[in-house]
């Protein structure tokens, strides 16, 4: 990298999050992310009708990217590049497993969701989401059943590889 | 018997834990029959006790066991959960018993992190071992204990392991023979200055018992009770302290994270388990149990095998009964009493066996269908009935967990009322509580199965079950209708555990069997047995005759209504007799229609006298009528309100009327003719 003067530089350093709701469905197995001269750039490519069978089960697919961004080009970046997709329980698809990211809901539903298990960043396995009705979920070797309401207000961090080999 | 230690008193021990743990089976084992089942203080949430007895040295010792509610925190969000802190923080017991299923170990430590904090020495049982092991999650106690600091016993309650050791070990816990010295779990980092600044900020301030520690925390976890006594307390020390919880409104989340990183610290040398997860028996089962198709149809089969054992099994012991305990009782009271006044003989015989006896003949049909409800309830089938019926139960504004009780109204309305128990939400207990007594109970069925073929022949079953039909549709109109302004707009939280299925404990079972049909002995032997008595006296009272009695006088009074719905006096005194227990309406029936002449029967007697149109209007009326003395008198204990009581007595007495007067007039509009 070449030297130059400068007569100013800024840096700012720390991640940031940036969240859009997609209109349409995502094929998650051909997702890309690169990182080239301090820009991040993610790839969504929409999915494809014929092969539209696993996207049905996320109708809002929602995409995170952390990172950094750096400064001009000549300090490089390195940083690391993280992928989620958080979505609410009732948004995961049956099967799934996930991680506890955040609850949307008051202190009485906080308590009443830790007391049976549910913490930020506890492993999770849904085994049922039917889409209508109540969910079943594994945390903590115990199986709880959410009504839809509850269901939507604990947002959670999908795993990669839906079965077996992330299991707590 | 209760013998003092050699401190010179009784050792009292609180027996806590999470749901499904098997709480109930150790709480069984150590007290046996010994059990006395009430209610806490002014509240109507049940409370066991019982002695056990064991021997040191040759020395009976007794010790006095409280059952607290079986709760999965300490934070004051249900009525179960304060007074299960109440009970540790005032009485004051000399040791917790914490019981934790060993298979989802980290989720009862919760419940244990919170008993930490409070002033008494906790004993930690461990059961479920033989639970765990299936699933290859070993728990080690001995490091488990050396981490917590507190003595863990190891135990298996189904099978009676490890019962002994723990009284041991509470015995000398109680005794100070073991050194104390818990681990206790800390806020997540950031928030312990907060912590500490509001334990400064309350000073000495805590009024007793309460421990400060305890306070501060649960200040900071939002906790409504604890809030207040402090603000009460404080007065105008109380801003510094609420600016600082304005300030930390997500502290929660702190706690919480705080106590499962406590747990992990805790279990990760204690637990070994396969890293990846097993597909056990319960997710094999419950792949049909609780599919929304698959489900519902197991669901309906499984009421429907409940149902015909019921009625296969127990409706001929029930008709044994009746003839050789409440017939041939009274010909034997009025055979003994021979020369006795004719009213003592009468009261006897028409109005105590007749009437509180009667009820009494249902008890083998109550058993039966108890006993396979609760050993439903016991595999833990009925929270997968939960799970699948909360779909339907939204649509009448309630949600799953109210099926259970109103499930439990098929056998007898009075259990059903007090189910209603386990609905969190005050307001959602008060709407099953109204609609429960809409469920058919095997009384009301019994009067449908003597009169029914009378008048419909080979369609009898179906008219049965279009009238069982009729009572859903009511129930389901009436929750729809009901569920805005009894419970407004809140949002009923849907939050069920679904237990692991396991092999039912016979004795938990018989338990949960008696303890229903005690309920309902206890109604018959006061309420039924008063309101018989009051009955009888009103049919033969001024005169001694039934044709000029105050019952007829109270039945004409009413003959312009019951035209409407095309019935005589005769039939609307039946059913005001109905009051007493449903059934009588047959005994009542069988003394107005068999007047004069011996050996008439009930059944040539009541098919001279109605059509099939007033018997559909009179069986419809009888199915929807007001509930009985003994239903009414658990309604009003349960919500605590007359006011409550009397509308739901007087709703069912214009549904039911309204009904008889459909059937009527529509018959009638019809042509089909009166």
């Amino acid at each position: 990298m070449k030297e130059e003067d400068y007569y100013c530089c800024e840096r700012w350093a720390g991640s940031f999050e940036r969240r859009l709701t997609l209109p349409s469905g995502v094929d998650a197995d051909k997702v890309k992310a690169t990182f080239k001269n301090g820009i991040p750039e993610v790839r969504l490519p929409k999915v494809d009708k014929a092969k539209g069978k696993r996207s049905r089960s996320r109708p809002s697919e929602t995409c995170q990217t952390a990172g950094g961004v750096s400064p001009p080009a000549v300090f490089g970046g390195r940083m690391a590049r993280t992928e989620k997709r958080i979505l609410s329980l009732g948004e995961l698809p049956e099967g799934a497993r996930a991680r506890l990211h955040r609850f949307q809901g008051g202190r009485e539903f906080l308590g009443r969701m830790a007391a049976l298990g549910f913490s930020v960043g506890a492993s999770l396995h849904l085994l049922q989401n039917t889409g209508r009705g109540p969910v079943i979920v594994l945390i903590r070797d115990t199986r709880v059943a959410l009504g839809r309401g509850e269901a939507s207000k604990v947002l959670v961090e999908q795993e990669e590889g839906e079965d077996g080999d992330s299991y707590p | 018997m209760e013998t003092p230690t050699r401190e010179g008193r009784t050792i009292t021990v609180a027996l806590a834990g999470q749901p499904n743990v098997g709480k109930s089976t150790v709480f069984n084992l150590l007290t046996g029959l010994s059990q006395h089942v009430g209610n806490w203080p002014g509240k109507t949430i049940e409370q066991k006790m019982g002695v056990h007895h064991h021997h040191r040295n040759g020395e009976d010792l007794a010790t006095r066991i409280v059952d607290l509610p079986g709760t999965y925190s300490l934070t004051a969000n249900s009525l179960e959960e304060r007074i299960a802190r109440d009970y540790i923080i005032k009485e004051h017991p000399d040791v917790v018993v914490m019981i934790a299923d060993a298979a989802a170990l980290e989720r009862n430590l919760y419940l244990l992190a919170e008993f930490l904090f409070l002033p008494v020495p906790v004993v930690l049982g461990l059961n479920m071992t033989d639970v765990a092991e299936r699933q290859e999650i070993h728990v080690s106690p001995r490091i488990l204990e050396a981490a917590l600091g507190v003595p863990v016993v190891p135990m298996v309650a189904t099978r009676n392991q490890g019962v002994r050791e723990l009284v041991e070990v509470v015995d000398r816990v109680a005794r100070g023979a073991v050194a104390y010295a818990p681990s206790r779990p800390e806020i997540r980092e950031d928030h312990r200055a907060v912590l500490e600044e509001i334990r400064n900020l309350l000073a000495n301030q805590v009024p007793e018992p309460y421990p400060a520690e305890w306070v501060a925390l649960k200040l900071l976890e939002g906790d409504e009770e604890i809030t207040r006594m402090m603000q009460e307390r404080l007065r105008e020390g109380w801003e510094a302290v609420r600016a600082v919880l304005t300030r930390h409104e997500d502290a929660m989340l702190a706690v919480a994270s705080g106590r499962y990183e406590w747990i992990g610290r805790m279990v990760r040398a204690a637990v070994t388990r396969p890293r990846v997860g097993q597909i056990t028996l319960t997710d094999r089962l419950d792949r049909v149990a609780t599919h929304p198709v698959w489900g519902l149809l197991l669901l309906l089969g499984i009421l429907g095998v409940v149902f015909w054992l019921t009625y296969s099994l127990g409706a001929p012991v029930q008709e044994l009964l009746d003839r050789y305990l409440v017939q041939s009782g009274a010909e034997w009271v009025r055979g003994m009493l021979a020369g006795a006044p004719w009213w003592l003989v009468g009261m006897l015989a028409d109005g105590v066996l007749a009437g509180a006896g009667t009820v009494i003949t249902f008890l083998p049909i109550l058993v039966i269908f108890f006993g396979v409800l609760g050993l439903l309830e016991d595999v833990g089938y009925m929270a997968r009935a939960a799970f699948i019926m909360d779909r339907f139960m939204h649509g009448i504004g309630l949600h799953g967990k109210s099926f259970l009780p109103l499930c439990l109204g098929f056998g007898c309305n009075v259990p059903a009322v007090l189910g209603a128990r386990i609905v969190d939400s005050p307001n959602a207990r008060l709407l099953t509580i109204l609609l429960a007594p809409l469920v058919p109970c095997t009384a009301r069925m019994a009067v449908v199965a003597v009169v029914a073929p009378i008048f419909f022949g080979a369609a009898a079953p179906w008219v049965s079950w279009g009238l069982v039909g009729l009572n859903l549709v009511v129930l389901a109109v009436l929750g729809i209708v009901l569920h805005r302004p009894v419970l407004g707009d809140e949002h009923l939280a849907f939050i069920l555990e679904i237990p692991l299925y396991h092999l039912p404990n016979l004795r938990t079972i018989g338990l949960s069997v008696w303890h229903r049909i005690l309920a309902f002995l206890k109604k018959a032997g006061t309420i039924t047995l008063a309101v018989s008595v009051i009955v009888w006296a009103l049919s033969v009272l001024p005169a001694g005759g039934i044709e000029s009695s105050y019952l007829v006088t109270v039945g004409n009074f009413l003959a312009p209504l019951g035209a409407w719905m095309g019935l005589e006096w005769r039939m609307l005194v039946a059913l005001l007799t109905s009051f007493v227990a449903k059934e009588n309406t047959i005994a009542t029936l069988g003394i107005l229609y068999r007047t004069g002449a011996e050996g008439s029967s009930l059944t040539g007697a009541l098919a001279g006298a109605l059509t099939p149109t007033t018997a559909l209007a009179f069986l419809a009326v009888q199915m929807l009528f007001i509930p009985c003395a003994a239903t009414v008198a658990v309604i009003r204990q349960e919500t605590g309100s007359w006011g409550w009581t009397g509308f739901s007595v007087a709703l069912l007495a214009v549904i039911s009327f309204g009904a008889g007067i459909v059937i009527f007039q529509g018959a009638a509009l019809l042509g089909l003719g009166g």
